[in-house]
Order: C-alpha cells, then structure tokens, then sequence
C-alpha cells in the first residue's frame, strides 16, 4: 500500500495527536483494577510454588472454582432462606460469597494434597509427575463444573456489601475531564473495584508479614528447603504442609470470588485462560517474594494496557501506529488487539531466560531441593 | 557403668520394597563416642535414619531414653520432650533462612523467647564465626561454615545425643580435623553422647569408645574401638593399613 | 497346594502390566465398538479414528523422546505442530513450492526451532523449562491467529488457513472417488459405508510414515546413542564427568524430535481442508502427555499403545449417538437423594462430552500414583546390568542428590526383592 507524503504527513500528526490525547486516568485505573485482579489470584499460587516447589497448574480451576462455588452459595442461601428485597444485603452478601469461596476452594486445595500430591511425594516423585498431576486434576474438576453447572451459568444481580456499605459510605471514584487538546480524561471506579485493590494489597501484606515473621512462616521455609531436615527440627510438615495448601486454595478463592462479582458472566474455562499471565507475574516478581508479586502484577498489568492502547487505539487506520511504522520502515507487522495477551507470554520468556528469580526472588528457589 | 541413652532392638528397615537393614542391635551409652564405618552402600545414612524416624522400622524397636520411639516420626519424637540432635550429610542447614532463624529451628517446639537467648549466645561461644554474620542466608556460607552452623543446630535444644552423619564428608584434611577434635570436645565438656557415621574409618576410630562395621546392612564387627582398630581383618577391609612386605 | 496357588500368583504378578493393559483396552474398545455399531458411516469412523491414532502416534513419539529419553518436559510441542503444518501449507498455497518440497523445508523450519529450545534447556530447572514451553507455544499460536499482515487468509482475510494441497488433490482424479467405482463394492454391500480414496491413500501413507518413524526412534534407542541418552535421564552430573558432553546429546535430541514432531505437524495439516490456529492450543500438548504416560514412558510401544488406547475412548464417546445414549441427569426429580440435591440446588447433567474427560483424568492420575511407568514400561535389560553394580544406598543417594532429571520409571527398578543373598 503506497502512501503518498502528503498522506503521510496527514497520517503521523494524527498519530501525535492521538497520542496526547489518551485517556491516560481511565486506562491507568483499568490497569491498576486489573493488577488487583492479578495479585489477588496469585498470592496463592506463589505460595505453593515457594513451599512446594512445583508448578501447579489446576491453580486455574481453583479460580474457576472460586467463582463457581461462591455463586452456588448464593444459590443455596437463596433457596433455604425465604428473603426478599430487604434482606438483599444479607443474601447477595460479597464477604459472605467470598468467604464461602474460600471454604470451598480449600477444601478442594487439600483433598489434593491428600488424594494426589502427598502419595506422589512419598512415592519421591519428580517435579514434572506432579505438574502433569495437577494437570490432570484441572481436567476433571474443569468438566465436573461443566456437567453441574453447564459452561457459563448465568448469575443473578451483582452482590451486594456486607451491612449495605455501598449506601453508607459511597465509595465509588467517577470523575471526567475535558481538555481541548488533552481530551477526555476520566475515572470510573466502581465500589466493587476499589474493594479488589485495597484487599489484594491488605492479602498482600498479610502474607508477606505470615512468612517472614511468624513461627509458622519460618517453618513454611523450613519444609520448603528440606523436609527431613524440618522433621529432625521438630516441625510437623505434614501439618504446614496442609495448612499451606488449604490457605493458598482459600485466598484464591477468596479472590475468585470478588472477582467473579465485578464481571457480568464466568465459565469452566475462566481459569485457564488466566493462568499464564498469572504465571508471569509469579515468576517476573519471583517466587516467594509476595511483595514483589505486587510490583510485577503491576508491570504485566500496565504493560497489557498499553499494548492494549498501541493495538487497538492505534491499529491499521489513517493516524494509527501501524501505519506509521510501516511508512517509516517500509513494513511491519499487524497491531492486531488478539495480541495484547501475548505481552505476558512475551514477558514470561523472556524472564526464564535470563533472569529466572524475577526481580526479588532467590536463586535457590530456582534451584531443586535436595 | 553407664547407663544407655539410645537402644535398638533388631531393627529392620529399608524403603519400601528395598530391605536395606536386616536386623541390628545397637547400644549408646552416656558420654559415649560410638562410630560407625563400613563400605558405600552398607546402609550407614540408612541405620541412622532409622533410629530417629526419618525412615520407617519394618521390625524392631528403639528405645530412648527408656522411651521407645519406634514407629514416631521425628517430630513426634521431640514433641514428645525428647530433643534430637541430627546432622544430615546432605543438606544440613536451610539455605534459604538466615543463620539466626536456623539456629532458631532447632528450638522450634519451644517458646522464642529468654532461652533461646541465652543458647544462642553459646553457640556463639562455641563458633565465632556465626555470631557476625547472623543475619545472613545459610546459602552463602561455606562448606565449612555450614557444617558449623549445621552442629550449632543441632545442639540448640540441648540434645543428650548427638547423630552425626560424615560431618567431615565435605571437608579439606585440616578442616576434617578440626571438626573430630570439636566432636571430641563436645563429648568432653558437654558429656553427650554421639553417634558418628564416617569414611575416614581410622581417624574416627581412634578417637571413638566404641565401633561398629555395617556391612550389607548387618553388623560385620562391633566392641571397643581400640580392639577393631587391631583386628585384622578389618584392618585391611576398612582401615586402609596395607601390608608390609 | 499352597504351594501351587502361590506360584499362581506370582505368574500373575509378573504380568500385571498386561492384566491391567487388557481389563483397560477390553471396555475401551467395546466401547468403540458399540460406538462403530451406532454410527452410520463406519468405514469413516475407522479410517478416520486410524488416521488420528497414527498422526498422535508419531507426536506422541516425539515427545517421548524428549520426556522420556533424556527427560525434557517439553510442554509447547504442539508449536512444532503448528510450525510443520503451517510453513508446508503456507509455502504451497503462496508462494507455489511443489508440495514435497515444502514439507522439506517445514521439517528443516521446525528441527531449527527444535535446536533453539535446547539452549534454554540447560540452565532452567524442568518446570520452569516446562511453563517456557508453554508461554512460546502460545506466542506462535497467537501469532498465527492474529498476524493479519503476514498469515491470514488473502482470499476470505480470516485466520483461518484454506489446506489448498489437500483440496485440491482430494478433490482430483483419482482421489475424489470411492473404492466402489472401481468395482470394489464389499464395504458398501456390507452396509459400512463407501471408502474415499483421497482418505486410503492417506492410511497407507501414514502408515508407512509411521513405520518408518518408529523404526529410526528404536534404532536410536537401541544403540550405545540410547544409553547414553538414559544415563543422562537418570544423572546428568556423572555422565558429564565422564567426559561425554551432555549439552551435544540435548540439542540432538530436541532437534530430531522437532523434526518427527514436524511430520506429525504436515500429517495433521493434511487431514484437514483448513487449518484454524484455535486448534493448536496448549490442550494439544497436555493430551500427547496423557498419552506417553498412560501408554509408558521411554519406549515407543508404549506410546503407540497409550495413543490407541485413549484416542479410541476419545473417539467412540464422540460419536454423537453415543452422546445420546449414556446422557442423563441427576436433579431435584431423581429418587432418594433428589431431595438433598434440591436444598443444595445441584443438578449433575451427566453427559459423555464431559464425563470422557473426567475420567480420562483421573486415569492419568491413577497411572502417575500407581503405575508411573504407564502400561508397556521401558524394557529393563540394559539396565539391571548396571543396577546390579550399584548398591542399595548408591541407588537412593544418586536419586536425593540428583532427583531433578529422572525419569518416573526409575521408581520402578527399585525393587529388589528380599532374598537371602542380601546378606553377608
């Protein structure tokens, strides 16, 4: 496609004026909702990686599970319950789906340690026996949901806050700007999406604090590094070791749970597609650094947005960087919007590549146990 | 005469179809040094293992203490009051925990607080070295070093004996012998009793009370070390003496 | 007598691989059966079930000779897949290379990238070698999804790849008629149904294909090349100090399993009259996995039984009057326990589309808890040589120290039996 210069022209002072008239806010606050959405669910599988030294991969079906799960709680307390409008607050209560969730998810958490992971390192299994075990259990928990629920059950009205917080105190952020040459800048944050920031942080530092300064925490790494060595200590690793399991499956579900609430529909296969930018903002903040998590899921999440912004804002059209780049180059490739996911993957490589402990972590925990 | 601190009543015990002891008895007294040689394979790390639960007793029983601990997992054993002291070969601190939080496990059934203070500050007496870097991750020490901070964990709950497996497995000659006159030290000062698993069969004979040679999991030998330092046979098989022309 | 029953059992113990090969492959295979005597179109279903077992049997012993010859868990194979199919289709449709050709440069494509995944592979500990895997396999699939510029479709401008080589030809003489227009009428008269003679030609190719490709893989097994190849699987530290240079053997051996898995790619492109990047998903990958573990890791009988077996299950649930048959719900209305299913407000809608997976997973874990060296195990022979030189504790030491690498079946070897040679 010959361009002439006047076409050109044309085309690159719109790209400039484009350029600076991007919502800057509203794609921040969607970034930042969305690194929320991100810490959240990987707390818990940083913590199976850092403790139990695989990767775990039916952490997708735990989220899917969370959000399955906190909706079937609904369903019963709807049911069992005769309610009606008033009582909403107590029915279609978030905390109490969430926490529901929670139960749920750890519970499934530990039925596979007991079931599947514990036999598997009796047998003194490798790493990958268990990677393609927890493949495995993500299968048939993936089809179970489908047989009971069907793939995309449809919920009913969003959840509501506990004690009805969402008429006390309005917390909801909703401001709009308009600049000549700035454009529009707004924010539009909702209650719901304020409660998955401050809550994946306040998860964050509990964490974080429960691994480095608590007994149980100390022992966690104990049993991490050598489990025979944290026997002869007196540490009782299979106990951590439940315990571990049911709070990393527990928080993800927690979390699936706030998360399910801020979108409109969920499925089986939610999870899945998930898990690999969950994967790389584990291994980008490094595995056992939960602060660290929050830095990388802030990366991968600003990073997707603004490939979301190059791809779609900027596509193949007259001021539009595909465009500009194949008049200055001579060609390029398509800014195609499907490849705003593969930022993460790109990310994941190139992390394993030559940094494989992410930004905060220790080498050791790249390293097996011995 | 001194009162045993450890027994075994022939114990067999192996991983799960493997057999690898075949019937033991074994005896530790007070203040004793006892070691063990014999040749790769013979089930030394095995037999050990055994005795404090990291591997499971197909027949047999071990006592304690007069406690017996047969079937109880390590931390059963020191849950039920009875600290032990284990050395592994391999990993034998926690790589990825600081010096201080490693010597801290070793208290792990106990409260944090005055007495872990005032053992902390023996081991410091007993090894410098970790008192400076205290706050550094076990993984950037040295062999040596680890191997140090290894014992001072073990010690921390003041165990009444102490199991020891190829302390010096690791270590350069002058290190190695460093290390046999702490083990000795210990035993003096301390009066715990030790069992030694070693390759530097002679060495660690003639600074032991008592001996046994494991062969193929069963005792080939056993009695005072001085008189299996002067048999023969094992003279030739395991102390490395060769014959004079 | 007692005597007699206990040498009985012993015989059975020793087989219990075939005792459990069999009580699987019998239901599996009525199954398929049934599904074969539901199903209008047989000759189909066979042709077609037997083209799909052949094209995952050579993907399948590709892998195998990642994972279970040298240990690399490869998760991103079926980008090699990918790359096969699309490089040969692209070059024939567009750029007009005689298609014989362009399946050449596809493999030669697909071993390059082959070669590349060596070089990560030795510095990665093996899941996080397997997370890469998966991370580059979904690049290249987005890319052939989403590259508008370079890889869609000219004609209909959608992602979706027109097969023009297997269009064309399926559709030209002589391979667009059936074996009864040349008199062979004995299928139709049976009533199984016609034969297309575009698909039998493509049986006996892959056929030969197959042959071929097992043939060179256990000429590989078998030779000193092998054994050094399972040495490496089992301690990689002590054949390095050998001498033997261990990062050679790896990048070897990725690259010729790209290269079979490049085949088993153009195989699968030919099966189709388009190819559609939402096929090549991460799923590909795992169900080659659930094949080599439940057929047997380390040899390649295995992963030909392993792939027969679970493409047959797969295949005869599919059949849509299958689906209807074993289809039924458990709810509010079912006796006995209808009414706690209501208080929970649960319904089971039990159907084979879903249920064919639960229970294919939780085979696999079954295998991987129970029978972790699958149902036909790597032959032992080299091996007990060199365990008997070994002693018990060596065994077990060399697995503690080195337990990253190792293959599941070296769990299995570990059984000595308890006799009274063990002592002095």
């Amino acid at each position: 496609m010959r361009r002439n210069k006047p076409e050109k022209f044309l085309n690159g002072s719109k790209l400039i004026m484009s350029l600076i008239a991007i919502d800057v806010l509203s794609h921040g606050a969607i970034a930042l909702v969305y690194a929320g959405k991100l810490v959240l669910l990987t707390v818990g599988l940083n913590m199976i990686y850092s403790v139990l030294k695989f990767s775990n991969f039916s952490h997708a079906e735990w989220i899917t599970w969370g959000m399955f799960s906190s909706w079937w709680g609904l369903q019963i307390l709807t049911f069992v319950i005769p309610w009606d409008a008033s009582m909403g607050f107590i029915i279609n209560n978030l905390f109490i789906q969430a926490t529901f969730a929670f139960i749920m998810v750890g519970i499934l958490g530990l039925l596979s340690e007991i079931l599947v992971f514990g036999r598997l390192r009796k047998l003194k299994a490798n790493p990958r026996s268990f990677t393609v075990a927890s493949i495995g259990i993500g299968l048939v928990i993936r089809n179970l949901l489908a047989m009971v629920w069907g793939d995309f059950p449809t919920p009913i009205s969003p959840p509501k806050l506990p004690f009805g917080l969402e008429n006390i105190i309005k917390i909801s952020i909703t401001f709009t700007y308009r600049h000549p040459i700035l454009g529009t800048q707004s924010i539009n944050l909702t209650s719901f999406k304020i409660i998955i920031i401050v809550i994946s942080i306040i998860t964050v530092l509990f964490i974080d604090y429960l691994f480095k300064n608590t007994k149980f925490g100390i022992a966690m790494r104990a049993t991490s590094d050598s489990i025979d060595l944290a026997q002869v200590s007196g540490i009782n690793t299979k106990r951590i070791i439940f315990y571990t399991w049911f709070i990393a499956a527990g928080i993800t579900g927690f979390g699936a749970a706030i998360v399910r609430a801020t979108q409109g529909r969920f499925g089986s296969t939610d999870g899945f597609s998930m898990l690999l930018p969950i994967f790389a903002v584990v291994i980008l903040g490094g595995v056992g650094a939960f602060r660290g998590g929050i830095i990388s899921a802030f990366i991968i999440a600003y990073s997707r947005e603004i490939a979301a912004i190059i791809l779609t804002e900027f596509q193949k059209k007259p001021g539009g960087l595909e465009y500009a780049i194949e008049d200055l180059l001579g060609f390029t490739i398509s800014f195609s919007p499907g490849y705003m996911d593969g930022i993460g993957f790109v990310v994941l490589i190139l992390v394993l590549l030559f940094r494989p402990q992410g930004i905060f972590g220790s080498v050791e925990a790249t390293r097996a146990r011995v | 005469m001194n009162k045993p601190v450890l027994r075994a009543q022939n114990i067999k015990s192996g991983y799960g179809k493997l057999q690898v002891i075949n019937g033991i008895d074994l005896q530790v007294n007070e203040k004793e040094l006892l070691t063990i040689i014999g040749p790769n394979g013979s089930g030394k790390s095995t037999l050990i293992k055994s005795l404090i639960g990291l591997v499971e007793l197909f027949e047999g029983r071990v006592f304690i203490r007069d406690k017996e601990v047969s079937h109880l997992r390590p931390h059963e054993i020191i849950e039920s009051g009875i600290p032990l002291g284990y050395v592994p070969q391999l990993a034998n601190v926690f790589p990825s925990l600081t010096i201080e939080e490693n010597l801290k496990i070793g208290l792990f059934t106990k409260k944090w607080d005055d007495y872990y203070q005032k053992r902390i500050k023996d081991m410091f007496d007993l090894f410098p070295i970790l008192e400076e870097r205290i706050k550094q991750k076990a993984s950037l020490l040295s062999g040596g070093e680890r191997q140090m901070l290894a014992l001072a964990r073990a010690l921390m709950p003041n165990p009444e004996i102490l199991i020891l497996d190829e302390p010096t497995a690791a270590l350069a000659p002058n290190l190695a012998e460093d290390m046999f006159q702490l083990i000795i030290s210990l035993k003096k000062t301390i009066g715990i009793s030790i069992i030694l698993v070693e390759q530097r069969a002679k060495r660690s004979m003639e600074l032991s009370d008592r001996g046994i040679v494991l062969v193929t999991g069963r005792i080939a030998a056993e009695g005072p070390s001085n008189e299996l330092l002067e048999e023969d046979t094992i003279k030739k098989l395991y102390l490395g003496v060769r014959e004079k022309k | 007598m007692k005597n007699k029953i206990n040498k009985f059992v012993n015989r059975i113990k020793g087989h219990t691989e075939l005792i459990l090969g069999l009580s699987l492959a019998l239901p599996i295979i009525l199954l398929y059966l049934f599904g074969l005597m539901v199903t209008p179109r047989k000759t189909y279903m066979v042709i077609s079930t037997s083209l799909v077992i052949l094209v995952f049997f050579v993907g399948a012993i590709s892998l195998d000779l990642e994972v279970g010859s040298v240990g690399l868990p490869n998760f991103g194979k079926v980008a090699f897949f990918a790359i096969g199919a699309y490089t040969s289709t692209l070059l024939y449709n567009y750029f007009g290379v005689p298609f014989p050709v362009a399946v050449v440069i596809a493999l030669i494509v697909s071993s390059g990238f082959g070669y590349l995944i060596s070089i990560p592979a030795v510095k990665l500990r093996a899941d996080y070698f397997a997370i890469m895997t998966i991370a580059g396999g979904e690049v290249i699939r987005l890319i052939l999804q989403y590259e508008q510029r370079w890889l869609w479709d000219p004609t209909t401008n959608t992602q979706t790849i027109a097969n023009l080589f297997t269009a064309r030809v399926s559709t030209s003489h002589p391979f667009n008629k059936y074996l009864s227009d040349f008199g062979i009428t004995i299928f139709k008269d049976l009533g199984l149904g016609t034969i297309f003679i575009w698909e039998l030609t493509l049986l006996i190719v892959f056929i030969i294909i197959s042959i071929l490709v097992y043939l060179f893989v256990q000429q590989i097994r078998k030779s000193p090349y092998g054994r050094t190849l399972r040495a490496i699987r089992e301690d990689d530290i002590t054949v390095t100090s050998v001498g033997k240079d261990v990062g050679k053997f790896r990048w070897q051996v990725t690259t010729v399993s790209a290269f079979i898995a490049g085949i088993a790619g153009v195989m699968y492109a030919t099966l189709f009259n388009s190819l559609d990047a939402t096929n090549f998903t991460p799923g590909l990958t795992f169900q080659l996995y659930y094949l080599i573990i439940i057929g047997g890791l380390g040899n390649s009988k295995g992963a030909f039984a392993g792939t027969t077996l679970v493409t047959l299950f797969l295949r005869g649930t599919a059949v849509r009057e299958v689906q209807n048959t074993i289809k039924f719900s458990l709810d509010s209305d079912t006796p006995i326990i209808g009414s706690i299913l209501q208080i929970l407000q649960l319904e089971l809608d039990v159907n084979p589309f879903n249920l064919r997976f639960v229970i294919l997973g939780s085979m696999l874990i079954a295998f991987l808890l129970f029978k972790p060296a699958g149902l036909i195990p790597e032959p032992r022979i080299d091996n007990e040589k060199y365990l008997k030189l070994l002693t018990p504790e060596e065994r077990l030491r060399s697995d503690e120290a080195v337990g990253v690498r190792q293959s599941l079946t070296e769990k299995e070897r570990i059984e000595v039996e308890k006799t009274e040679e063990s002592v002095l």
